[in-house]
């Protein structure tokens, strides 16, 4: 694993491991079958690395929340059986362990094709026309136009390249951001719902981060939080005096 | 001597040499996709029977080619000028896979797979050329990918078909919920 900046931002991607390549290489070392005990097994390495590791492109790094906030909750039911979790939550992990079994059976057919491609099986055919000599017969139907055409085309080939990285960047709330909004919305009024503040429609990963911003805040006192009930609302109050 | 259909459609493809496309294969010998399909099938049952035969027919999906047998590698390396080298990288064998098992298949859909981004692997894949492409008749902006001729031809496969576990592995409904419910994720966010 490079330790020093890669020059290159190809190289990195391609040696990048994702969220569930990484999630089955810990069952596997572990040599245990997909199942929600062996997750909750691994859930602590997992989260470790993705604390560690500081390269995760961004564009990936809404994948590795996903998954982590499922481990979490996997991880939590472990430690709690009494823990009673939502429909929506139940589904979410047995889509996790779903789509980790599925993952893993075409990496095993992976490495099937890299056996048959080293079996020597190779079939050849012939270069045609090798050796023939060129000559100019330009086809009848070879009009401005349809040179025109072929070449707009080509253009459309060629893929617009900065759009969608900055498309997908801007669609992940930062955490500085969250952070930043979460003291904004606290400065006008001395106290807050958590829940209105992510709002009703906000998606997995706002939340995430908006619950993320929220530790930090505590940390930094901030803000102070109250719960009145397990999965109940969340209040938090500005800390005045401190900064 | 009038020539006969398999007569003709064997010269039209030792001439060819390169991969020829069924439509353009049909309209030569004037016959329909379904007789030409018949034909190929009596020539590569005839291939395959003759132990003595050099010659093996490979199929994708919309071309076929006449080659060499397998097994003749060895003999056959040095000549062809073709280097069957490089070893392919983890991602992109993967890549390979879900493409070979799953073709004709979307980037979206590799990815939803895979859980992370393939696009750089997939460039990889279709400079090599085991790998081809066409429009998406469903997404303008997207391509589907297929294994390439190529491709089988390195594997010594007639056809796809050939792949290990193919039937278990293109027919998964795991495999359809999984991209189902990751198109489905795009779609909301956008």
């Amino acid at each position: 694993m490079p330790n020093e900046p890669t020059p290159g931002y190809r190289v990195v991607l391609e040696q990048f491991e994702g969220p569930l390549e990484l999630l089955l290489n810990l069952i596997e070392r572990e040599e245990l079958d997909i199942t929600e005990v062996s997750l909750a097994r691994v859930a602590d390495q997992f989260l470790a690395y993705v604390a560690e590791r500081e390269d995760i492109p961004l564009s990936d790094l809404a994948g590795f929340l996903s998954v982590a906030s499922r481990l979490i909750l996997i991880k939590s039911r472990a430690l709690l059986p009494v823990l009673s979790f939502t429909e929506e939550e139940e589904e979410s992990i047995a889509d996790l362990e779903l789509h980790l079994k599925l993952y893993q059976k075409y990496r095993a057919a992976a490495g099937k094709l890299q056996v048959l491609f080293g079996m020597g099986r190779a079939v050849f055919g012939r270069d045609s026309f090798l050796g023939v000599e060129s000559v100019f017969y330009p086809p009848q139907s070879a009009t401005g136009a349809t040179l025109r055409d072929a070449f707009a085309s080509l253009l459309g080939d060629i893929p617009i390249k900065t759009d969608l990285p900055v498309e997908e960047i801007r669609r992940i709330v930062t955490l500085e951001e969250k952070i930043f909004h979460l003291k904004e919305s606290l400065t006008e009024r001395a106290t807050a719902s958590f829940h209105e503040f992510i709002g009703e429609d906000a998606d997995r990963v706002t939340v995430i981060v908006s619950f993320l911003a929220l530790l930090e805040l505590i940390k930094q006192r901030y803000i102070s939080v109250t719960q009145e009930a397990a999965f109940g609302g969340i209040h938090m109050e500005r800390l005045e005096a401190r900064r | 001597m009038q020539p006969s259909p398999i007569q003709s459609l064997e010269a039209v493809l030792f001439i060819t040499g390169e991969p020829v496309r069924l439509k353009d294969l049909a309209k030569t010998l004037s016959v329909d996709a379904k007789a030409l399909d018949e034909l190929l099938h009596v020539l590569e049952e005839r291939y395959a029977q003759d132990a003595e035969s050099a010659f093996f027919l490979v199929r994708t999906e919309s071309a076929v080619r006449l080659t060499t047998k397998p097994g003749l590698q060895p003999l056959l390396e040095d000549l062809s000028k073709q280097s069957l080298q490089s070893e392919l990288s983890r991602a992109a064998l993967e890549v390979l896979a879900i493409v070979a098992y799953r073709a004709p298949i979307s980037r979206s859909e590799i990815e939803a797979i895979r859980g992370v981004n393939c696009s750089f692997t997939l460039r990889n894949l279709l400079l090599r050329e085991l790998i081809e492409r066409k429009g998406n008749p469903n997404d303008l902006r997207g391509y589907l990918y297929s294994p390439s001729s190529r491709f089988l031809e390195h594997l010594g496969l007639a056809s796809i078909h050939e792949l290990p576990d193919f039937e278990t592995l293109s027919r998964d409904e795991r495999a359809e919920h999984v991209i189902q419910e990751a198109l489905q994720n795009e779609n909301t966010a956008e």
